[in-house]
């Protein structure tokens, strides 16, 4: 079989577009705290102290949360869906398929 | 009822050209799939997008996420395909809401004109792939016996050179497999090169145990966690993490899976019948009849069916001994896998000692990788 061509990556912000799923009730979005959580309530996040973080994954939620926390009416950016899977069950939801 | 639905896992075929050993649909506890419609026909569909834009004015949603899936939905073949979604997008047109289209296929029927049709129809395609030749066909074979990993490649092959491919198509799912070491998976993530790797545990519970012990998932989750986040890669995703970690930091996550929030997913079969997510499956026979049809059911009449309902409490449903957990909130004891031989789900995750553990790391790996100050204000 002949080797699958390296395509070229997404940039960043289309793939964050294509492949999240986000919520889009409110009351999906009341999350709790837990003792495994960080808390970001209060805290203004740098590009500087956004910069300084090492890995892509935690900046990600970190940008995301902040953004999120400082909004009032948590509106969510309903075009970022993907696939199920979660749903694990598409996603995350996991697949028959 | 506790939230409206807004994911809709739609059926459009019944049966599947793959007889993989782990599929909830056909190989665990529940047989009732002979009895379904092989296909999804045009009088469901057009009750069923009915039902789903009546629920989503009722409830004040903007949009839904209308999932094809199966069996393999390709089954249903191209004609069918593009007269569901036209059936939907019509019944849809000027109502204020958005029907958003994906499908999850196994990848062994895609040809050139069907990603042409994914295009065209503004379908998002998912496709699950289970690792290398020798793993990947341990599991997804055909009904004589036949590996398909060939096939599936040559279809990631075929969307990857399609030079619209990455509108539709930018992640794969994987069943886990520990006999695949953790850097070996990474090794075959890297050859495929896609943007998104998702991973599922085995669907099982206290009754239907998963297939090789408990610690084992716990080692390989950890250890396959460390390969990803050490790489530190951007458009390199595993959704798995990236939802724990995200919901870490108290940002909302869309999966059912984790997290426990209340469940906004429900499943429409073939003839319109109208269950819970299919991972109930691994549980016992017959268990996701729920006995309602959008036929005579609205959708928001499901909310005093007991399943419905439990599911739709997410983790203020779990156990004592959950509920106590600090990793409550990020596991959230996926409602099939606490499935008990005294026939409750008020059990921890069968996965509990993997989770955990998981969780925990996960959430060290990360404290560690805060800048110091930062760390100083969250933690």
């Amino acid at each position: 079989m002949a080797k699958i061509r390296k395509s070229t990556p997404p940039k960043q912000d289309t793939c964050r577009k294509i492949y999240y799923t986000e919520p889009t009730n409110k009351k999906l979005l009341e999350q709790p705290q837990t003792k495994l959580s960080f808390d970001l309530g209060g805290i203004e996040l740098s590009q500087d102290q956004l910069a300084k973080v090492r890995s892509e994954a935690v900046r990600s939620a970190m940008a995301a949360a902040a953004g999120l926390l400082g909004r009032d009416d948590f509106a969510i950016d309903s075009d970022m869906f993907s696939t199920f899977s979660t749903f694990s069950t598409f996603s995350t939801f996991s697949s028959a398929a | 009822m506790g939230v409206p639905f807004s994911t809709f896992v739609v059926k459009i075929a019944s049966r599947c050209n793959l007889n993989c050993d782990y599929c909830y649909m056909y190989n665990l506890q529940d047989d009732t799939y002979r009895n379904q419609p092989a296909v999804m026909l045009d009088d469901v569909t057009e009750k069923c997008s009915s039902r789903i834009l009546e629920h989503a004015r009722q409830n004040g949603l903007s949009s839904i996420h209308f999932i094809m899936h199966g069996g393999e939905p390709l089954l249903a073949g191209k004609k069918r395909l593009r007269r569901i979604v036209e059936i939907v997008r019509s019944k849809f047109l000027d109502s204020g809401v958005e029907p958003r289209f994906s499908i999850q296929s196994n990848g062994t029927l895609v040809d050139e004109e069907w990603i042409e049709l994914f295009i065209e129809l503004g379908i998002r395609i998912g496709i699950s792939v289970d690792g290398p030749r020798q793993v990947h066909d341990r599991h997804r074979r055909d009904h004589r016996g036949n590996g398909s990993y060939e096939r599936v490649f040559d279809t990631i092959r075929l969307l990857q050179n399609h030079p619209r491919g990455q509108e539709v198509f930018s992640n794969v799912l994987a069943v886990v497999d520990t006999q695949i070491s953790p850097d070996a998976m990474h090794a075959f993530w890297e050859d495929i090169d896609v943007v998104g790797f998702d991973l599922s545990l085995p669907h099982a519970n206290h009754v239907h145990k998963p297939p090789r012990p408990i610690e084992e998932y716990r080692d390989w989750l950890i250890a396959f966690f460390d390969g990803w986040f050490d790489r530190n890669r951007p458009n390199r995703h595993v959704r798995y993490f990236d939802n724990m970690i995200r919901m870490m930091f108290g940002y909302p996550v869309s999966t059912d899976n984790i997290g426990g929030k209340p469940v906004d997913v429900l499943v429409i079969e073939t003839d319109g019948s109208l269950e819970p997510t299919d991972a109930f499956k691994c549980c016992f026979d017959g268990v996701t009849k729920l006995g309602a049809n959008l036929v005579d059911t609205r959708l928001d009449q499901l909310a005093s069916n007991p399943m419905i309902a439990a599911f739709q409490e997410g983790a203020d449903g779990l156990c004592a001994q959950c509920q106590q957990c600090p990793a409550r909130d990020i596991c959230g004891g996926y409602m099939p896998h606490r499935y008990g031989a005294d026939g409750s789900f008020m059990h921890p995750s069968v996965y509990c000692d993997a989770l955990l553990p998981l969780v925990e790391h996960i959430h060290s790996r990360v404290s560690e990788s805060l800048p110091e100050k930062v760390r100083e204000q969250v933690v």
